[in-house]
C-alpha cells in the first residue's frame, strides 16, 4: 500500500538501477515480520518464493504442492504491508504449464491482487507462456539454472551450466525469454562466468540466486540467511545468524521465568480496585 | 525416538503442578522451533492468518480457506506440541452446523483442539462440539474477534459487575464442556479466583501469574516485529535486529560483488568455459 513519503519501486526504477550500475537486491518475504524486515533493509524486490512457501512455510519436500491460493495468501500480505519494495509473485507449479490461456489467467489474478510482476521457471514451453503474458501486459521474469519446480527432472540440486553445452543452452534460453518479452531473469546455481556472459549478451535485468554471482542483482532466501531450521538446506546455503538456536533459547527462558513466577509481573497485567474486588467476592459468595 | 505428543489429558493433569506455556505458530518452520523448545501448546488460528501473516489490525478478516493453507503443514511439523486453533470469524457464529463443519475441517487438518470466542449463544456451539468429541477451548475477557462490540482492545473485569460476568462466563463454558479457557486482559486477582474455582485450565494473556497457563505471542518473545513492544508482552531476545544485521551484511557484500562468499559460488572449469565461448562466438 502506498504511503506518503515512501516511493514504491517500479520496473523503471529497477532499469535505472541497472543502467547506473547500482546493485539490485531481492529478498524473500511472506508474512508481516519478514516483509517488515525486508522493507527496513530496503530490499528492492520482495519475492514470496514458491520454493520457500513449499519447503519452509508449509514443510513439503519440494515447491510442487504449492497452490495459487497459497501464493495469493502471501502476495496479499505483501501488498498490504510493503510500502517500497517491488512485489515479484512466483507462478506456482501447475499454474502455467498447461496452456497460454491458463498462464495468462493466473498471471492476471496475481496482478489483480497487487503483484508488480510474475516469475516463471524454465525454458521450453515457458518461453511461449512468457510471450503470451507479455503480449497482454503482464510483466514477466524468467528463472533458469537449477529451478526447483523442475527438480523431478533435474535430479538432486547441482550446478547447472558448468559444461559448455549446458552453458550454451542457458544463454539461448535467456535470449529466447528476452525476445518473448521477459524483462528479468533469476539465475540459480549458475557459474559466475556464465552468468556474466548472460548478463552482457542480453538486456535482461539478471538476478543471482543461490550460488550465483555476476548478475545485476542478488537474491537471498532470508530464512536460510538468518538460520531458521530448514529441512532442505540449499547446496550453496549462506548463513549469517543462528535464528534457530536463539529462538529456542528465548522460548525456554520464557518457560523458566513463568515457572519461577517471574513473568508476568504487575506491569504485564491489570488491577481491579480493592472495593470492586471485594464486591465481586461477595457476589460469588467467596468473601 | 519420536517425542510423545502432548494431549489434552496430559495438560489437564498439570493443573496445580506446574505452569503450561502456550505460544503462537505461523508456519511449519516455526513449528519446528516451537517443538524443539519447552513450549507445551500452540495456536495457529484466525489471529495468525489475519494479523501475524497478513498484517490486519484484528483477526476478523481471516477466512477458513486461508487458515487451512498452513494448518495441516503446521500440524504435520508438530511432533510433540499440542495445537489449539481458533476458528475464523464467521465460521461459528451463525449455527451449530456451521461450527461443526468448520471444526471438522480443522480436526481433519490435524488440529488437537478448536477454540471459539465468547459466551451466550457460543455455549451451545461449545456443547455441539464437545458432544461429538471435538475438544474445545473457550475465550473470555477481551475477545479479539469482538473488538467492534467491546470498543477496541482493553481490560475486561475492572468493575465488580464485569468481573462477575467474566467469572460466570468461565463457569458456564466449563459446564458446556470446554477443557481450557483463555482469559485475556482480565485483572490478575479476578483471573486467579476464576482459576481456583475451575476444574479445567485457564490460559492467561495479560491476566497475571494466577492462571494455569501463560499465553504469549511467539513474535513478541523473539521481538520479531520492531518497534512494536506490547506492554503485556516480554521480549526475551531481539531476533529482528539480528535478522536485520544479517540482511545488511548481504546487502553490503552484494554491492561489493562479494555475495555469495567465495566458497559458495558455482564454478565452471576454464576448459568448459573456453569451449562455451567458442560455441557462442
Amino acid at each position: 500500500m502506498a504511503e506518503p513519503g515512501v516511493k514504491k519501486l517500479t520496473l523503471r526504477d529497477l532499469r535505472a538501477k541497472k543502467a547506473n550500475g547500482e546493485r539490485i537486491t531481492c529478498s524473500t518475504a511472506y508474512d508481516y515480520a519478514s516483509i517488515q524486515l525486508a522493507e527496513q533493509a530496503e530490499m528492492d524486490i520482495l519475492l514470496p518464493s514458491d520454493f520457500g512457501i513449499g519447503t519452509i512455510l508449509l514443510g513439503y519436500a519440494t515447491s510442487l504442492p504449492v497452490t495459487m491460493e497459497a501464493v495469493i495468501f502471501y502476495v496479499e500480505a505483501l501488498v498490504k504491508s510493503a510500502k517500497r519494495g517491488f512485489i515479484l509473485a512466483p507462478m506456482p507449479f501447475g499454474s502455467y504449464q498447461v496452456s497460454d490461456e491458463e498462464a495468462v489467467r493466473n498471471g492476471a489474478r496475481l496482478l489483480k491482487i497487487g503483484a508488480d510482476a510474475v516469475k516463471l521457471e524454465g525454458g521450453g514451453k515457458t518461453i511461449d507462456r512468457v510471450r503470451a503474458m507479455s503480449e497482454v501486459g503482464i510483466p514477466c521474469v524468467g528463472h533458469l539454472g537449477y529451478t526447483p519446480q523442475l527438480a523431478k527432472s533435474l535430479g538432486e540440486e547441482r550446478v547447472v551450466g558448468d559444461t559448455a553445452e549446458e552453458a550454451e543452452q542457458l544463454l539461448r534460453d535467456a535470449q529466447a525469454l528476452e525476445q518473448a518479452g521477459a524483462w528479468g531473469l533469476l539465475l540459480e546455481n549458475v557459474p559466475q562466468r556464465v552468468a556474466q556472459v548472460i548478463t552482457e549478451r542480453t538486456g535482461l535485468i539478471t538476478i543471482a540466486g543461490g550460488g550465483t554471482r555476476g548478475c545485476d542483482g542478488n537474491m537471498v532466501m532470508v530464512h536460510d540467511l538468518v538460520g531458521w531450521p530448514l529441512e532442505n538446506k540449499p547446496l550453496f546455503s549462506v548463513q549469517y545468524a543462528n535464528f534457530f538456536e536463539r529462538a529456542v533459547a528465548a522460548l525456554d527462558r520464557h518457560y523458566d521465568e513463568v515457572q519461577a513466577l517471574e513473568f508476568p509481573t504487575a506491569k504485564h497485567t491489570f488491577r481491579i480496585p480493592d472495593e470492586a474486588y471485594d464486591q465481586f467476592l461477595t457476589e460469588i459468595g467467596k468473601e | 525416538m519420536a517425542p510423545k505428543k502432548v494431549t489434552v489429558r496430559d495438560l489437564l493433569a498439570l493443573k496445580g503442578k506446574r505452569k503450561i506455556i502456550n505460544s503462537s505458530v505461523m508456519d511449519a518452520s516455526m513449528a519446528k522451533i516451537i517443538d524443539t523448545s519447552k513450549v507445551d501448546m500452540t495456536g495457529a488460528g484466525a489471529s495468525v492468518a489475519g494479523m501475524i501473516i497478513q498484517g490486519h489490525l484484528s483477526p476478523i478478516p481471516a477466512t477458513l480457506d486461508q487458515v487451512l493453507i498452513y494448518l495441516r503443514p503446521i500440524a504435520n511439523a508438530l511432533k510433540r506440541v499440542l495445537m489449539a486453533a481458533t476458528l475464523p470469524y464467521g465460521t461459528y457464529q451463525a449455527s451449530n452446523e456451521d461450527t461443526l463443519h468448520a471444526a471438522i475441517e480443522y480436526m481433519k487438518a490435524g488440529v488437537d483442539s478448536v477454540k471459539i470466542e465468547g459466551t451466550g449463544k457460543m455455549l451451545e456451539r461449545v456443547h455441539a462440539l464437545t458432544s461429538v468429541g471435538i475438544p474445545c477451548m473457550g475465550h473470555v475477557g477481551m475477545a479479539p474477534q469482538q473488538i467492534h462490540v467491546t470498543g477496541g482492545y482493553r481490560a475486561v473485569g475492572k468493575t465488580a459487575a464485569e468481573a462477575l460476568a467474566v467469572y460466570n462466563d468461565a463457569m458456564a463454558l466449563q459446564s458446556a464442556g470446554t477443557w481450557i479457557i483463555e482469559l485475556e486482559c482480565v485483572p490478575w486477582r479476578v483471573a486467579e479466583r476464576i482459576t481456583q474455582d475451575l476444574k479445567i485450565l485457564t490460559v492467561g494473556t495479560g491476566s497475571g501469574t494466577g492462571c494455569d497457563a501463560q499465553g504469549l505471542m511467539t513474535q513478541d518473545v523473539w521481538s520479531l516485529v520492531e518497534p512494536v513492544k506490547p506492554r503485556l508482552a516480554k521480549q526475551y531476545d531481539d531476533l529482528h535486529t539480528m535478522s536485520l544485521e544479517a540482511l545488511g551484511r548481504f546487502k553490503a557484500e552484494a554491492a561489493a560483488g562479494k555475495f555469495p562468499p567465495d566458497d559458495k559460488v558455482a564454478r565452471i572449469s576454464d576448459d568448459e568455459f573456453n569451449r562455451f565461448m567458442d560455441k557462442i562466438g
